[in-house]
């Protein structure tokens, strides 16, 4: 009979052959529903300062000379942030999403080949291996209104996540520009002449008002935004001219025409009235120079675009604002109106060509404007 | 018999052993610049060969860690057996062998439970589970109630071996309908319609339903980089009793970039809503974290990180713990028998990503240490003794 220690080494041999061998094992379980995560700073990107691999210590954006650009309606601006100058999502099908950040920041920021490696190793690809200047795939260089435009067109590479990336460098002055459309790679397929046809509209100029900026707008606040107040008490009259078509009354709005121009292009007067100065002339004339992307006003008697006159007792302040020169231009001719406690506007908006053959008939509309 | 006993028991086996031991860890570090610390422990020790691919066959070269390992183990308990005396002389050898014996043990017992997770979350974030970056499942997920989800998870490797799965859920009803795996790649790029270069796997012959027949698939070998990631693929029929709820292409891809892709969803004949998702290996915990803030200093003028810290809000679902814990750099949280690491900060998508891990044997190793260090100590203690007296009766003689 063998001692029972002579069966000790087999069950510690056996002990180590059962560590090779776990078998997988389905579970069911039932678990809260899954929330989904904050977007962290930089909207799902990491904030990234250009040659700083990936830190976010504060970074010196740059000031000094803007550029100014027209993003299509269906990119939704975000609100600004201290590190960028824009961003905007530019959503796909299937709730897909691809982000533009704009930022500034001073000096060249390492240079061109350093920051087009940077781009390159947020999608884990490998530096490019030339010097500046020199052709490289993905890389081209363009000249645009006076700016030096280097686009870069990287996909990233299997097996790393399908990502694409379409961006700007543009030196402007004493600092450099970087315009960086990332997302899936899918989605930016089909939204590359999009970021094409952007680029073609950047130019020096002021960036557009972000979003974090601009006054609270009543005339352009939709209508589910029902909860500010128009204003109450009596009502100013006034006599539209006859091409002029009146469109329903919201409960936004006092009255709108459609004001017609050449080949069926038009433009649209409305009326609003709020209770208040709405934050004062000056706010509501910056306001609407950020929606034709003009830079705004430090006061508004130095500039030529805005006259006063008076008429039976009504005090008009009278803007005329030309956007910058862009593939549809747009100008508004607007006029405030103190009445009483409230604030009227009467604004003319639409494709420069309409407001400049109706700039007459608007004037001539507001001498009819009258107090009851 | 015994003369088996006698072979496990030689102090040669030993040295041959120790011998191997050395050549598999130098083997082994040469190839961790190649294959990263992951894939040296999944080819190297937590395996009895080491298998080496020539020419497309897989060849036996080495006894691997679990086997040289083991077999000392063996030799170690048989040789004590065998000389075991229990006399004061020999204690201090004793606690040293049994030391050993316990630091092996405790490489057994770690190989067996250790578990490895990521706990990734921006601030304002709460989780109650970690994930498995190694390890992927596919998570049927019947969402139809508003308050929870109720989940059946299958582990990758059985959407490997390709068996049809009957399922029931938490509350031991069957699923309406049985799994059938299709095909599994363990890592595949997913393209899109845009971007598909001939030769590639077409999504409509993976998939009749969902995203897949849109996409094209790219099997890709798998990866044991640090630094790389392997996403799985996996093609998977949900048949139900008399008909099928058709033929899903899910990518773990689909499930790490949520913003690219929707999540894929239908709804069963009793009107139940189900979605899929091939997924990180979730392990849900008693409680939860919530990141209050995670902080990055670095040293000033410099992209040198100085700290990195994580305040989280530890809550369990008992009530009896709440409160604020501060994870940083070389002091980790430790709770519930799992220690969180501060791993990385400002990743893409999280602000903070802890390491989790879990393995109720990592006191092993300390004592094992200090059990050979205290017989090495009573040992080279009594033989100093019996030294200094031996010399002070012979200078008294």
């Amino acid at each position: 009979m063998l001692p029972l220690r002579a069966f000790l080494p087999p069950a510690a041999a056996l002990l180590f052959l059962v560590a090779g061998c776990r078998e997988p094992k389905v579970t069911a379980y039932r678990a809260p529903k899954d929330v989904p995560s904050t977007v962290p700073p930089g909207g799902g990107t990491a904030m990234t300062a250009p040659g700083g691999g990936g830190m976010t210590a504060p970074v010196p954006v740059a000031g000094g000379e803007e550029l100014a650009w027209t993003a299509p309606s269906d990119w939704e601006a975000k609100p600004a942030s201290a590190m960028r100058k824009a961003t905007y999502a530019i959503h796909g099908d299937n709730g897909t999403e691809a982000e533009l950040s704009v930022t500034a920041f001073p000096g060249t920021v390492g240079g061109e080949l350093a920051n087009l490696n940077r781009w390159r190793g947020q999608l884990q690809l490998a530096p490019l291996p030339l010097p500046d200047g020199e052709a490289a795939a993905g890389v081209t260089h363009l000249d645009q209104a006076g700016l030096k435009l280097t686009l870069a067109d990287f996909s990233s590479l299997p097996p790393a996540l399908l990502q694409r990336m379409l961006g700007v460098i543009v030196p402007v002055g004493d600092n450099t520009w970087f315009f960086k459309l990332s997302g899936p790679a899918a989605l930016l397929d089909q939204k590359k002449e999009a970021f094409l046809a952007f680029v073609k509209t950047i130019r020096p100029g002021a960036a557009p008002v972000a979003p974090t900026v601009s006054v609270i707008p009543p005339a352009t606040m939709p209508m589910a935004s029902t909860g500010v107040p128009t204003a109450q008490g009596k009502d100013l009259t006034w006599t539209a001219p006859g091409d002029w078509s009146a469109k329903p009354a919201s409960a936004m709005r006092k009255a709108t025409f459609g004001v017609p121009g050449d080949n069926g292009a038009e433009a649209e007067l409305s009326i609003t009235a709020f209770p208040g100065d709405v934050g004062g002339v000056l706010a509501n004339l910056n306001r609407w120079r950020g929606q034709v992307q003009l830079p705004p006003l430090a006061d508004d008697s130095s500039t030529p675009d805005v006259t006063r006159f008076e008429q039976v007792g009504l005090k008009f302040i009278l803007a005329d604002f030309t956007g910058a020169p862009s593939a549809s231009p747009q100008r508004i001719l607007g006029a405030i109106v103190p009445v009483g406690d409230a604030t009227w506007f009467f604004k003319l908006s639409g494709p420069t060509v309409v407001i400049e053959k109706q700039k007459t008939a608007f004037l001539t509309f507001l001498k009819t404007v009258k107090a009851p | 018999m015994a003369s088996l006993f006698k072979i496990f028991a030689s102090l040669r086996l030993t040295v041959v052993l120790l011998a191997l031991s050395i050549v598999l860890v130098f083997v082994a570090t040469l190839a961790q610049t190649q294959l990263g610390v992951w894939g040296v422990h999944q080819q190297y020790f937590h395996t009895f060969i080491v298998w080496k691919n020539i020419k497309g066959v897989s060849v036996p070269v080495f006894p691997g860690g679990y086997l040289v390992g083991g077999l000392l183990f063996v030799n170690l308990v048989t040789a004590h057996l065998q000389r075991f005396k229990l006399t004061w002389r020999k204690l201090g050898i004793h606690l040293a062998h049994a030391g050993v014996i316990l630091l092996l043990l405790g490489e057994l017992l770690s190989g067996l439970w250790q578990q490895e997770f990521q706990l990734k979350f921006n601030e304002g974030d709460t989780k109650n589970y970690a994930e498995n970056s190694r390890d992927f499942e596919l998570a049927l997920i019947d969402t139809t109630s508003p308050g929870y989800n109720e989940v059946v998870a299958i582990p990758a490797a059985l959407l490997e071996k390709g068996q049809p799965l009957p399922l029931t859920n938490s509350q031991g009803q069957a699923l309406p309908f049985t799994v059938i795996p299709r095909a599994y790649y363990p890592n595949a790029d997913i393209r899109g319609p845009a971007q598909q270069p001939p030769g590639e796997l077409p999504g409509s012959r993976l998939a009749t339903t969902g995203l897949g027949p849109q996409l094209s698939v790219t099997p890709l070998p798998f990866t044991y980089s640090d630094d790389e990631l392997n996403l799985p693929v996996a093609s998977v029929e949900l048949m139900g009793k008399d008909h099928s709820f058709g033929t899903w292409l899910v990518s773990a891809y689909f499930y790490l970039a949520p913003k690219a892709f929707s999540p894929q969803t239908f709804t069963d004949d009793a009107g139940h809503s189900w979605q899929l998702d091939l997924r990180p290996v979730r392990d849900y915990e008693p409680f939860s974290l919530t990141l209050i803030k995670a902080s990055h200093d670095i040293y000033p003028g410099s992209d040198i990180p100085k700290n990195f810290s994580s305040r989280v809000r530890l809550t369990s679902a008992d009530g009896r713990e709440d409160s604020e814990k501060l994870i940083y750099m070389n002091a980790p949280l430790r709770y519930n028998g799992m220690t969180f690491y501060q791993q990385q900060m400002d990743t893409p998508d999280y602000k903070s990503v802890l390491q989790v891990v879990r393995n109720p044997s990592w006191k092993l190793p300390y004592i094992s240490c200090l059990m050979v260090a205290g017989g090495l100590l009573w040992q080279f203690g009594l033989s100093l003794v019996t030294f200094i007296s031996r010399r002070k009766s012979s200078a008294a003689a």
